[in-house]
């Protein structure tokens, strides 16, 4: 129990002192859309899912919004450099504006 | 072997009876008919009708039924016959015109004499449809002209014949043929198509005869056919072909227009005039006779309602009754009546159903089911309670007479005893029921009667019939109930509903009253009989949802994560770098895409998705051009410390 306990907190003071600033703010950012995620898929549960394209769009239009940070997070990470040597950040933080912008219009669309 | 023998004679004298025996039809043109003829064709008969045509079928119609014209509206009517007048539009209408002008009698000449003198040009044309070439020479016979050169005439309309033998062609040809003389003048060519023109009726259902067009055209067909038989012509109607092409026009007598009722009008007194005319045996009234008037009205007469004179004697062949095919009378003559045509066949019989078959002098038989209606006598009743193991005869059974007895207590049965009724009547019926109505609510129940076999009883001849009600199994609810006889038949004069008083029931345990009270029979009649209540479309019902406060709070839970992120990005240290911060560009970027969000917004609330797509268009641009512009910027002071 010790044991995990020191891996969390080793892992936790990596993370603080070793992750760029602008990947934490990313991280937050997919926290934040984890947790409405949740919230939403707590009041399916407890209440219903009437209006049930309502909830669709607000659930998927989470789950893809993470997906699309995550999306994000790869190409701009340094370490993964290697693997995306074509793709500036810039080119990455337009693709994710560029994708939201369509997944946006769809779930509005599909809102009702 | 004599059995034999007598049996082939007997079959051939009945073959030759049968093809000595015509049919006949039944009913005739009479005078409601007539009266609705006369009205149709007054009502056309009008000087303010532009119409040539149907002037020509009032006058004409009018003059076929023997009827006098309106004295006071012939002048107008002339005048308008003289201003219409315009032979060189349509030759039909030239006809119509002469027609009528020559029916009403019109004093002077309506046509010139150009128009007679050019009137042959058409007989030369190639084209002129026979239709035509039978007008002008009707337009010749009416006016009283020689037709000029009239086997040319007879020779064109063979040849148009070969071209166009559809059947309102063929009927004027035959028209014509009889116009040219028929068999000894020029009209030859109609008895070689006589023959054609009869094969070429269709018959509906082997009851009627016309042909394909409807009445006008069978008109046209059946008088141009009847017109050839005083020139001489053969025309090889057969009588029964005669009976049903006039079954088919007394079809047709409900013709409302003035041009059906000319023609059927026409062909009608055509056939009738004709040797063929069909005989028509028409029971006078509805087929019923009663004892107190025995006596069944029979009419015979022609298509038109004419008497004929060769019919009488009429004979009555046979009256079979249908119940048992006994044959109750045989070989009796009718009585002729004062009115002409009409006779009299008094049917002194039981009441029952017969078939009666009748000839008449001529050779013209049918036959008709008839009714013989008779009055049922109500002997005795007798009603009482019996108990289960009496079998069925009541201890003490209440003698009731007809028809204006009545029980004088009222009866007491429980579910353990039989409630029986027993009833003498003169004759059987078909029907006798008991009825039994709670006088409560009203439900009711009907209980058939049998017919005791070999009853015990004081007049032999009596027919007994008996109904036993077994109150425990056959009725729903105590109460006291309402005891009415029913006697019916088809054959009776004095169908009878008889109130014969009251029984109480007392069923125990089964006491279950009908909740809903009835007025009376007839609601309840309605509620079962009558029109369905209306359906109401009901839509799918909308799924219920949730409380508002579950709403907002939920509404609150689901955005609470924006203040976590909002937090931590302050504790990450998140902001704008201002040394890298492009004012210029960043902030008409950061407006551009808030407004392509904010337009989403609107999309959801209100907008539709065409005129979304057509600010996004622009807004799009804005956003992707500073957004580029700025990108290239931010990657371009990037690499620049680098270098």
């Amino acid at each position: 129990m010790a044991k995990i306990g020191t891996v969390i907190s080793k892992f936790y003071n990596e993370y603080i002192s070793k992750t760029p600033k602008k990947l934490k703010v990313i991280d937050a950012y997919l926290l934040y859309i984890l947790l409405s995620g949740i919230v939403q898929f707590v009041y399916c549960l407890l209440v219903g899912t009437f209006p049930f394209n309502s909830f669709l769009s607000g659930f998927i239009c989470c789950v893809s919004s993470f997906v699309l940070a995550v999306c994000l997070r790869l190409q701009v990470n340094p370490e993964n450099k290697v693997h995306f040597a074509g793709i500036t950040p810039e080119r990455a933080y337009a693709d994710f504006v560029f994708a939201h912008l369509v997944l946006h219009l769809v779930v509005m669309n599909f809102i009702g | 072997m004599y059995n034999f023998k007598q049996l082939i004679f007997g079959i051939l004298v009945l073959q030759t009876v049968c093809l000595l025996i015509q049919g006949s039809i039944t009913g005739y043109i009479d005078s409601t008919d007539k009266q609705k003829f006369l009205q149709i064709l007054s009502s056309t008969l009008d000087p303010t009708n532009d119409d040539i045509a149907s002037l020509y079928y009032g006058a004409k119609g009018l003059q076929t039924l023997k009827q006098e014209i309106n004295k006071a509206k012939i002048p107008e009517l002339c005048k308008t016959l003289k201003a219409k007048f315009s032979p060189s539009e349509s030759l039909e209408n030239a006809f119509f015109s002469l027609g009528t002008w020559n029916v009403l009698g019109c004093q002077g000449k309506l046509h010139e004499e150009k128009f007679i003198k050019d009137l042959p040009s058409i007989f030369n044309y190639e084209n002129t449809p026979i239709s035509d070439i039978r007008y002008a020479l009707e337009i010749h016979y009416l006016l009283k002209y020689q037709i000029p050169q009239p086997q040319n005439v007879a020779k064109a309309i063979v040849n148009r014949l070969k071209k166009d033998d559809s059947l309102s062609e063929l009927g004027h040809a035959l028209h014509a043929a009889a116009l040219l003389g028929g068999e000894k003048g020029n009209g030859k060519f109609g008895g070689e198509r006589a023959e054609e023109a009869i094969a070429r009726a269709d018959e509906l259902n082997g009851r009627l005869l016309q042909w394909e067009g409807g009445l006008s055209v069978t008109s046209l067909v059946l008088t141009g056919l009847l017109g050839l038989q005083p020139t001489g012509t053969q025309v090889p109607l057969t009588a029964a072909q005669a009976d049903k092409v006039a079954s088919y026009l007394l079809t047709r007598r409900t013709v409302p227009t003035a041009k059906g009722v000319l023609a059927l009008l026409e062909a009608a007194h055509a056939l009738a005039d004709s040797p063929f005319s069909p005989v028509s045996i028409t029971i006078k009234g509805p087929p019923v006779v009663t004892s107190d008037q025995p006596d069944l009205r029979v009419y015979v007469g022609d298509l038109l309602g004419r008497p004929i004179r060769a019919a009488a004697p009429v004979v009555a062949q046979s009256a079979t009754r249908l119940a048992d095919d006994v044959v109750v009378l045989a070989k009796q003559p009718l009585v002729p009546s004062s009115a002409q045509g009409e006779f009299k066949l008094p049917l002194k019989l039981d009441p029952s159903l017969y078939k009666i078959a009748l000839n008449t002098a001529n050779g013209a038989s049918a036959s008709f089911d008839v009714r013989v209606l008779g009055p049922v006598e109500v002997h005795w009743l007798e009603v009482g309670v019996s108990d289960a193991d009496g079998g069925g005869i009541p201890s003490q059974p209440h003698r009731i007479r007809y028809p204006s007895g009545k029980l004088q207590n009222r009866l007491q049965a429980d579910a353990g005893q039989r409630l029986v009724a027993r009833v003498a009547l003169s004759r059987p019926l078909h029907q006798v029921f008991m009825r039994l109505v709670h006088s409560e609510v009203g439900t009711e129940i009907v209980f058939v009667a049998e017919q005791e076999i070999g009853g015990a009883s004081g007049d032999k001849d009596a027919k007994i019939y008996k109904v036993e009600v077994n109150p425990g199994e056959e009725l729903a609810a105590s109460g006291v109930y309402d005891i009415e006889m029913i006697l019916g038949d088809t054959v009776i004069t004095n169908p009878v509903r008889w109130n014969i008083g009251q029984v109480e029931m007392h069923i125990g345990n089964a006491v279950a009253k009908p909740s809903k009270k009835l007025s009376s029979s007839a609601s309840s009649v309605i509620s079962r009989r009558g029109p369905k209540p209306e359906i109401q479309h009901q839509f799918r019902p909308k799924d219920r949802r949730p409380s508002a406060l579950v709403s907002y709070l939920f509404t609150g839970l689901t955005a609470a994560p924006w203040l976590v992120l909002l937090v931590l990005w302050v504790q990450v240290g998140a902001g704008i770098d201002t040394s890298k911060f492009h004012a210029t560009l960043a902030i008409p970027y950061h407006l551009s895409l808030a407004s392509v969000l904010g337009l989403y917004t609107l999309f959801w609330l209100k907008l539709d998705m065409f005129s979304t797509c057509a600010w996004l268009a622009p807004l799009g641009a804005i956003t992707l051009l500073t957004g580029h512009r700025l990108l290239v910027r931010l990657a371009a002071s990037k690499e620049k410390p680098e270098k």
